[in-house]
């Protein structure tokens, strides 16, 4: 070999090592602890600590629990065992741990957990309401900083401790997280619930001209997970809870396009038979008008509606029709009505008129420095509804 | 000095649409809004304006001088002396650009993807990427920045349209916003700050004397620098419906935050920001070779020397201690603003004051035939 082709061989290796530098990062897949699910608790007494004598925050402390994806157990297809450990065994670890922070309880999860913890799974975290209610400033600020979090995450508030819900293994999946996920993303689809994830709610968090709401959820009979309707928050505190009816009127309001709700009026000229009619689609419009340099607003809806049910044998017809559609709309006037003066007794501007205040009247917005300037202006704000309920559809019956 | 000619018209195009395409693209959302709230679109505009009329200069001086680059006409223009020092300045201007771009980037890299490289080993491979690419000549230059036109402006394109369902319309309003939240000063700032961004256009007063015809350059140019300058609107308009200005200003890197809202709908293909990484990667190598390769003529053409490939190697430790300077970034950021800003006459008043110069000379020689 002469110098000249030991200096080509030379230059070849120097030009191959850079390749080489991705292997820093690497971490197989049965290294991670893939977490998918993460649950947040308050708690008072005997919280671990890891990340020294200062880690303080607005609470006590926090019990993390968290679903940890074991390696090969997840069940890749419909049906069928895979990997190893056969059918019956549990593809999931649930691990419970304290902190006086969210990071310090991760680093106490981290201890006990030999892969490194992964969040780049991560499908939804459940909080305790009774933290929600003392302010969720100190409970986000971790999974914001965390790049592998993923903003389409969901970020529910649980009625009661948030632990059991990610602990809850239904028979219908065999992993519980993917579940629960599947049950808020099935209801988004159905019109049930506003699609309201973790990068939605920091974006209405940041802002100052409307306050965030959550999905609320329950558990029951230890097992069943039951979606209980909307949390309301006022900044970064949960206020108050919409119930389905108070959801249905917040979607009708802000103008979400699918429509879920079924609801019973009773039928013309029969009192003691109804009918229920579900909505399929609608639309809102949000006009903000002016009256004397003051704003006030018009919102004009649009729904329409299909009859699912009719009991008693009242034949229909053109005019039962017509007045279905408006005993309907009466009926869910008077619900939107309830709600919004709910949220006014709340101060909080869940809707989101302020951002109309601020977008469309910004010499008016100038007056308002933060949330709370608005929602003192909501509470005594005049909004007036306007509904049309289109009766559309019968099914197959004729009658 | 005769040179070849190579570049078509199209070529021209498309590489000034992907050179002005950077780091940048990432951050900008977030400094514009800083300083002009929900007028970021507005400012946006405004500082492409003012580099759409730069690069027009230059495209103009490029067909008046057919056969000279930038820096040769320079010379012609305000003498050697004054010529040479502007050229140093410019080159030396360049390199900290390429230097801050690879720190940025590597900044980037190690905060959301690759978390346990060390962030030298990031900076030194990108930049020893581009300065192996940058000891090519004009032909293949352009072409390796032409080939990755499609690679950085579709995939863009296509998160942008990913995230339009969380998009809010009232987020957007007010556009004109002077009269309530911000100021005229802040609302120039934030303009330049985004002509800052967009410096690399300078690269046009190296093309044009390679082109086939040069009568064409202002077409390419001023289409080139339309096509980034919608691209950059889109951006801006996009993170503003979606994020609404007041979560903007959370965010580090707006752009890459929306790449991580964006989700296919079918579930093996849910996580769009690897992807979107990934490509930004190519646009990021484009603009640190083309700031290198500005400065690299910028100093060959300074020195007289015929051929350029001596240098690559000789600046690249300066750029890479220049991008190892800032100690977090914070202070990265605070140093890209002020460096941007400081830099923008030089970049954008020198082809201005090349035009305002070749008019006088002409208007002195037109002046003296008539007396004659």
């Amino acid at each position: 070999m002469n110098w000249k082709q030991l200096y080509k061989l030379l230059v070849c290796l120097i030009l191959v090592t850079p390749l080489l530098t991705g292997c820093w990062d690497r971490l197989e897949i049965e290294e991670r602890g893939t977490i998918l699910g993460l649950a947040i608790d308050p708690i008072v007494k005997n919280v671990q600590n890891t990340t020294g004598p200062f880690a303080k925050s607005d609470f006590a402390g926090y019990k993390l629990t968290a679903q940890v994806a074991i390696p090969g157990r997840i069940p890749l297809g419909p049906g069928g065992p895979s990997g190893g450990g056969g059918p019956t065994a549990k593809p999931v670890l649930i691990m419970s741990k304290t902190g006086k922070t969210i990071d310090d309880a991760v680093n106490n999860l981290q201890q006990e957990l030999a892969n490194r913890v992964f969040f780049g799974h991560l499908r939804i975290i459940v909080v305790n309401q009774t933290l929600a209610k003392s302010g969720m400033q100190d409970v986000q600020d971790f999974f914001r900083r965390n790049a592998e979090i993923r903003r389409l995450a969901w970020l529910i508030i649980s009625k009661g401790s948030a632990g059991p819900i990610i602990e809850a293994t239904p028979q219908l999946s065999r992993v519980p997280t993917l579940y629960l996920v599947s049950i808020m993303d099935n209801a988004v689809r159905m019109g049930k619930i506003p699609n309201v994830f973790l990068g939605n709610f920091w974006s209405t968090h940041s802002s100052n001209a409307r306050d965030p709401v959550l999905p609320f959820i329950s558990l029951y009979k230890k097992e069943r997970i039951e979606i209980e309707g909307l949390a309301v928050f006022k900044g970064d505190r949960m206020v108050s809870n919409l119930n389905q009816l108070g959801t249905a009127a917040y979607m009708e309001l802000t103008g979400e396009h699918k429509a879920g709700y079924g609801f019973a009026v009773p039928v013309p000229g029969d009192p003691k038979h109804s009918a229920t009619i579900k909505g399929s689609n609608r639309k809102t419009k949000i006009k903000l008008r002016k009256n004397n340099g003051k704003p006030f607003f018009d919102v004009y809806m649009r729904a329409e509606a299909n009859l699912e049910e009719k009991t008693g044998k009242t034949i229909n017809n053109v005019r039962m029709m017509k007045q279905i559609g408006k005993d309907s709309t009466q009926l869910l006037l008077k619900n939107q009505e309830k709600t919004i003066k709910m949220l006014k007794e709340c101060r909080s501007d869940v809707i989101g008129f302020g951002e109309y205040v601020r977008g469309e009247y910004p010499e008016y917005w100038r007056k308002f420095h933060s949330i709370e300037d608005w929602d003192r202006e909501f509470a005594n704000l005049d909004i007036r509804l306007h509904l049309d309920v289109e009766l559309r559809r019968t099914g197959m019956s004729s009658r | 000095m005769n040179k070849p000619k190579i570049v078509t018209d199209l070529q021209l195009l498309m590489c000034i649409a992907t050179t002005v395409i950077g780091v940048g693209i990432l951050a900008f959302p977030r400094i514009t809004v800083k300083y002009t709230a929900t007028g970021a679109p507005m400012s946006t505009f405004f500082g492409f304006l003012l580099v759409l009329l730069a690069c027009v200069t230059l495209a103009y001086l490029g067909e008046k001088y057919p056969k000279k680059s930038l820096f040769e006409y320079s010379d012609l223009l305000l003498s050697k002396w004054v010529g040479g020092m502007i050229t140093l300045a410019v080159s030396i201007y360049f390199i900290e650009l390429a230097a801050l771009a690879a720190r940025e980037f590597g900044e980037v890299v190690i905060t959301s993807v690759l978390p346990q490289t060390p962030l030298e080993v990031t900076v030194f491979i990108m930049l020893i990427l581009a300065v192996i690419s940058s000891r090519c000549d004009v032909a293949v230059f352009t072409r390796i920045i032409t080939f990755f036109m499609p690679l950085v402006y579709f995939p863009a394109l296509v998160i942008v349209f990913l995230t339009l369902k969380s998009a809010s319309l009232t987020n957007i309003f007010p556009i004109v916003n002077v009269f309530y939240e911000t100021t005229w000063t802040n609302m120039l700032r934030s303009s330049l700050t985004v002509a800052a961004v967009l410096q690399n256009f300078l690269i046009i007063g190296l093309l044009t004397p390679f082109m086939y015809q040069p009568k064409k350059a202002m077409k390419s140019v001023s289409l080139g620098i339309g096509l980034a300058g919608v691209l950059y609107l889109i951006l801006i308009f996009a993170t503003l419906s979606v994020f609404g200005f007041d979560e903007i200003k959370n965010l580090l890197w707006p752009t890459l935050e929306l790449a991580k809202t964006a989700a296919f709908p079918t579930l093996f293909f849910e996580r769009l920001d690897p992807i979107f990484i990934s490509v930004w990667v190519t646009a990021v190598f484009t603009a640190i070779l083309s700031s290198y390769y500005i400065a690299l003529q910028g100093l060959t053409h300074l020195l007289r020397f015929t051929n350029h490939k001596v240098f690559t190697f000789i600046l690249f430790p300066f750029v890479f201690i220049l991008a190892m300077q800032s100690a977090n970034e914070f202070i990265l950021y605070d140093v890209i603003e002020r460096i941007g800003l400081m830099g923008l006459p030089l970049t954008i008043g020198f082809p201005f004051l090349l035009f305002v110069i070749h008019h006088m000379k002409n208007l002195i020689q037109s002046k003296r035939g008539t007396k004659l």
